[in-house]
Parts: structure tokens; C-alpha cells; sequence
């Protein structure tokens, strides 16, 4: 293989969901596409890095300070939403239904992989919370280990201030058949019953 | 449940076999290393994939080769009708892949529960004498069965013990609180889950033990930091224990509460069978604790599980192996090695004279 092609194949293959087979035919197709869109391609990848940055309050993607979401006016102010990553407030955003501002952790806490609150923006959240006008904050971190130590540390981080503090609830997900959900799923459903 | 019929490939001495099993008894025989101890082993394995020889899986694979198979059909029979289902372990050097009826199932939890099997071996005499370790999965193992999700717990339970140790080390006080408290819930179901298996496999045990294997009160208590009737007490406990103990667990950079350090007591006649028991004492005591497990377990689901009875016969008298013949001849499926074929002679049960002419084991009817 040429060295230059090799290059490219080597950068793509490091992306995450992308194997080495994946990588060759994107820059396979990038050598046979116009000068314009590799061109484009790579002042996106470049504008990406050097333009965007993390939101001054909830750590989101933004040009500017502050992000979409949080200069937004008719955002209700008073409830935060707080996730693990962006991608995670990119699906509840898409939903179109929650109004409030969000809080993009950029990780969760795991002590194994040497992971703590100060690799997060927890401590952001809890100067935010300080400030006042917030009264709930509700933890949307990840039904997983580190996401539900996550929520606890979050939740005694905020103890000392007069704020709800809510968690997500765990259930069936809609449209799904009950034989197929797994066990742990199923059990946290039976737990969380409602009377109707 | 029973075994109806066993297929091995490149397994331990065994190039190829496939055998037909009864219901009932069936006693494997031969010579000493001809390959007896590798069958049931490969059962054993089929239904937990693990080995009780405590190895892991390409350690079956036969001298020299690659890949090897372990294959059983297991009938079930409920009240009306009668099931199969067939278990395949494929083993290579990169370790198992499983398949129920050929395909691949939903979920290792759903492979497991198809075969039940409870062994005695020899080799396994050190869940009385030695580790606490076994001790706990002995009980996981047969919790597991009654409460399939269990096994998650367990898992969870472990990794949170992971991650407590590592922020144990790390130094954040409100860290560690967070994995204490993610702790709680699990740690104190763990508890509470094995102390019900011990409470219904002890007085089984007990009755075991005194009528058919020996003479004298064996005794099972489940020990455990953790004081408290229900989850919710036992849940105050473990918060309690793990606020007390982190300034210990700093110091030693690994969490010093919780299931990891509970363990399964077994006593005779009040006193603590780690420390007085005989090995005779000790091979009865396994064999109460293995066949109560069974007792339990059709207790549960209506039926016997298949019992693995490796080399059981020596080192017992006379009187003690018919006892034990015939309680055995009683339960479901027995699957057992001898040296000595009369160790079954005058009652119902399949013979198969297992031996090995130097190009692999075989088996003769």
C-alpha cells in the first residue's frame, strides 16, 4: 500500500466503531472522490477541534460560551438534567419534550480505571446548584454500576443544598415484548410497579 | 432430569465417545486411570462450565489437540409431558462456546439452568476442610437455581467490591461512600440469599447425615459480619459495617466487609469441622452437604438433579455404602466411578467398564 494511503487508512482506524477493513474503504473512496470533499472533509474535522468547545455552564458542545441549550430563554431554568455524555443529551434532546437545561458530566465515576468526580464536571454542577434558582436536578446517569455510583455521589454532593434531587426511573422499554426484556430489567419493573 | 446420552470428542484420554445412559444408576468401573474421573468431569463441566478439578477450559482438551466437544441430550420429565434439549460445550484454546439445541441461547443464565448437576468428588473435600472461597460458590451455585437473577447480584456484588478497593486506595472519602451505598443493597441480598439456602439445606443435611452416612449432630450456620432478620436490617448492618471499617480498609487498600467475607460453618456434634474433622468425617460431611443439595433442589422443581458420585465408595464401610447405595438408588440419575463393580451388585443399575488400551479410553457394556 502507498504510505499516503496507508496514513489515512492508519488515522480512520483509529476511530472508535471503525475496523481496519472500514478504514481502507473510506479512504479508498476519499482518493477517488473530488478535491472538494476531501477538502471539506478535513476543515470540518479542523473547525471541529479548534471552534467548538464545552459550554460554560453544562459542558455541552458549543461555538460560543455558552451552548444552544443554555442560552436559550424559553428553557425552564429551574431543572437540571444530568447525563454522562453528550450523546446522551443529544437522545433525550431529541425527544423534544424536556424543557430544562441539561448537565454533561463528560464521563462517570469508576475507580478501576482511575476515573474520579474531578475527571467530571460534577464539581461544575454543585458551584451551579450553589448559585441558587435551580430546584430539581434530576440524574439520568446510566443504569449501570458506575452510573448509579455516579448518582449517589452526585446525590450527597447536593445534600447540603435546599434542592430536589430526582433519579430516572427503570422499567420496560416501550414497544418491547416482555419475553424478550432481560431478567434484571424485568425484576426492576415488577419492583416499580404503580397501582392503576 | 437425566442424562440420556454423552458424546465426547478429544476430551482428556478420550479421542471419541458416545454413550447411552440409564434414568436410574449407572456405574462407571475399570482399573485406576483409565479414564473414569475424565467422564464425570466432562459432566460436570457440560452443566456449570467448570471443572471441578478447579481448571480452566482448554485444560480438557486432549493431549496434542485443538478442539474438542462436550455433548449431552438431558430429558426432562414434567408432570404430563417430557423434554429434551440438547448441550453442546465446543473448547478450544481461546476457551468454551455454548450452544443449546444448536443455537446459541439468550443468555449463559439460560444455558445454565437446563442441567443441573450436584458432585462429590474427592477432590472437593476441601469445601469442608479448606477454603471459604468454595464454600460461597457451593452456595451461589445452588441459590442460583431458585433464584436465577441471583447470579447478576453476585456479579455486581463483585465488581462493587472491585471499585470500592480501587477508591479505597484513591483516597476520596465521598467516593468510597458512593460504592459503600451501591454496596448495601447487593451485599445484603448475597447475605440474605446464601443464610436461606443454608437454612434449608441444614436440616437436610443433618437428617443425611445422622440416618444414612454417619453418626452425630452435623450442624450448617451461615457466618457473616452482617446482624439482622430481613434485607432491610441486614442493609443498616452492612452500612454500619462499612462506615466502621473504612479507616481499616484505607490502611490495606481493600474493603474489609461484605459477602466476600462470610462463610458456610460446618460443625459436628457443635464443634468446627475445619478444625476436628477426620477425612472420613470430612467425606461424609460433603456427601450430606451434596446430596441435601439435590433433596433441595426437587424440593424446588418437582424433580431430582443428576448426581455425579466420583470414587465414593472407598474409605467407607460396609454398612455406610449400602446405606448410601441405597438412598442413592432412590434419587434421580446417579452417574458413579468404582474401582469395584460390586459396589452396585444386586440392584438395578447400567454397568460400563471404562479402559484404556494406550490409544485412548474406551467403554465396554
Amino acid at each position: 500500500m502507498s504510505e499516503t494511503l496507508e496514513r489515512l487508512v492508519g488515522e480512520f482506524a483509529k476511530l472508535p466503531g471503525i475496523g481496519r477493513k472500514t478504514a481502507q474503504r473510506l479512504a479508498l473512496y476519499i482518493l477517488k472522490s473530488g478535491g472538494d470533499e476531501a477538502r471539506s472533509l478535513a476543515a470540518a474535522l479542523i473547525d471541529l477541534k479548534e471552534k467548538a468547545r464545552p459550554c460554560r455552564e453544562c459542558s455541552n458542545i458549543t461555538e460560543e460560551e455558552l451552548c444552544g441549550v443554555c442560552s436559550d430563554t424559553r428553557r425552564d431554568t429551574t431543572r437540571i438534567l444530568v447525563v454522562e455524555e453528550i450523546s446522551d443529551l443529544m437522545a433525550v434532546e431529541a425527544t423534544r419534550e424536556y424543557k430544562g437545561l441539561y448537565h454533561v458530566l463528560m464521563g462517570a465515576i469508576s475507580p478501576i480505571d482511575g476515573i474520579g468526580p474531578d475527571d467530571t464536571t460534577a464539581g461544575k454542577l454543585v458551584e451551579r446548584v450553589k448559585r441558587g434558582g435551580v430546584e430539581e436536578v434530576i440524574l439520568a446517569t446510566n443504569p449501570n454500576l458506575r452510573g448509579e455510583a455516579t448518582a449517589l455521589y452526585i446525590t450527597g454532593a447536593l445534600k447540603p443544598y435546599k434542592v430536589k434531587v430526582t433519579r430516572i426511573a427503570y422499567g420496560m422499554p416501550m414497544g418491547g415484548a416482555l419475553e424478550y426484556a432481560d431478567s434484571g430489567t424485568l425484576i426492576k419493573s415488577l419492583e416499580g410497579r404503580r397501582e392503576v | 432430569m437425566f442424562l440420556k446420552s454423552l458424546s465426547l470428542l478429544s476430551i482428556r484420554n478420550y479421542s471419541r465417545l458416545d454413550v447411552e445412559l440409564g434414568p436410574g444408576m449407572n456405574l462407571f468401573h475399570g482399573g485406576n486411570a483409565q479414564g473414569k474421573t475424565n467422564l464425570l468431569e466432562a459432566v460436570s463441566f457440560l452443566a456449570s462450565l467448570r471443572s471441578f478439578r478447579g481448571v480452566k477450559a482448554p485444560a480438557l482438551l486432549a493431549w496434542g489437540a485443538a478442539e474438542g466437544m462436550v455433548r449431552g441430550e438431558v430429558v426432562r420429565e414434567q408432570a404430563h409431558s417430557s423434554s429434551s434439549r440438547r448441550l453442546t460445550v465446543g473448547i478450544s484454546k481461546e476457551g468454551r462456546r455454548v450452544t443449546l439445541d444448536g443455537k446459541k441461547p439468550g443468555s449463559v443464565r439460560e444455558y445454565l439452568l437446563s442441567l443441573k448437576v450436584v458432585s462429590f468428588s474427592p477432590e472437593d473435600l476441601f469445601l469442608v476442610r479448606e477454603y471459604p472461597a468454595h464454600r460461597r460458590r457451593f452456595l451461589d451455585r445452588s441459590v442460583f437455581h431458585a433464584h436465577p437473577s441471583y447470579i447478576d447480584v453476585v456479579g455486581r456484588c463483585a465488581a462493587s467490591v472491585k471499585q470500592l478497593n480501587a477508591a479505597l486506595r484513591a483516597g476520596d472519602d465521598k467516593v468510597m461512600e458512593s460504592w459503600e451505598e451501591l454496596l448495601v443493597p447487593l451485599a445484603a441480598e448475597v447475605t440474605l440469599r446464601r443464610r436461606e439456602r443454608v437454612a434449608g439445606l441444614g436440616p437436610r443435611a443433618a437428617a443425611l447425615y445422622d440416618s444414612t452416612l454417619g453418626s452425630g449432630e452435623l450442624g450448617l450456620t451461615y457466618r457473616s459480619q452482617a446482624r439482622g432478620e430481613g434485607k432491610d436490617e441486614l442493609e443498616s448492618s452492612y452500612r454500619e459495617l462499612f462506615r466502621k471499617k473504612r479507616a481499616e480498609g484505607i490502611r490495606r487498600g481493600s474493603c474489609q466487609a461484605g459477602p466476600q467475607f462470610d462463610d458456610l460453618g460446618i460443625t459436628l456434634s457443635g464443634r468446627d469441622m475445619r478444625l476436628t474433622a477426620s477425612r472420613g468425617q470430612g467425606r461424609l460431611a460433603l456427601l450430606a452437604l451434596v446430596l441435601a443439595d439435590a433433596e433441595v433442589y426437587r424440593d424446588e422443581q418437582g424433580e431430582y438433579p443428576v448426581l455425579l458420585l466420583d470414587d465414593v465408595a472407598s474409605e467407607l464401610d460396609v454398612r455406610r455404602r449400602d446405606a448410601l447405595m441405597d438412598y442413592v438408588s432412590g434419587m434421580g440419575q446417579a452417574l458413579l466411578t468404582s474401582t469395584d463393580e460390586t459396589l452396585v451388585s444386586g440392584r438395578d443399575c447400567r454397568l460400563f467398564l471404562v479402559e484404556d488400551t494406550g490409544d485412548g479410553a474406551a467403554i465396554k457394556l
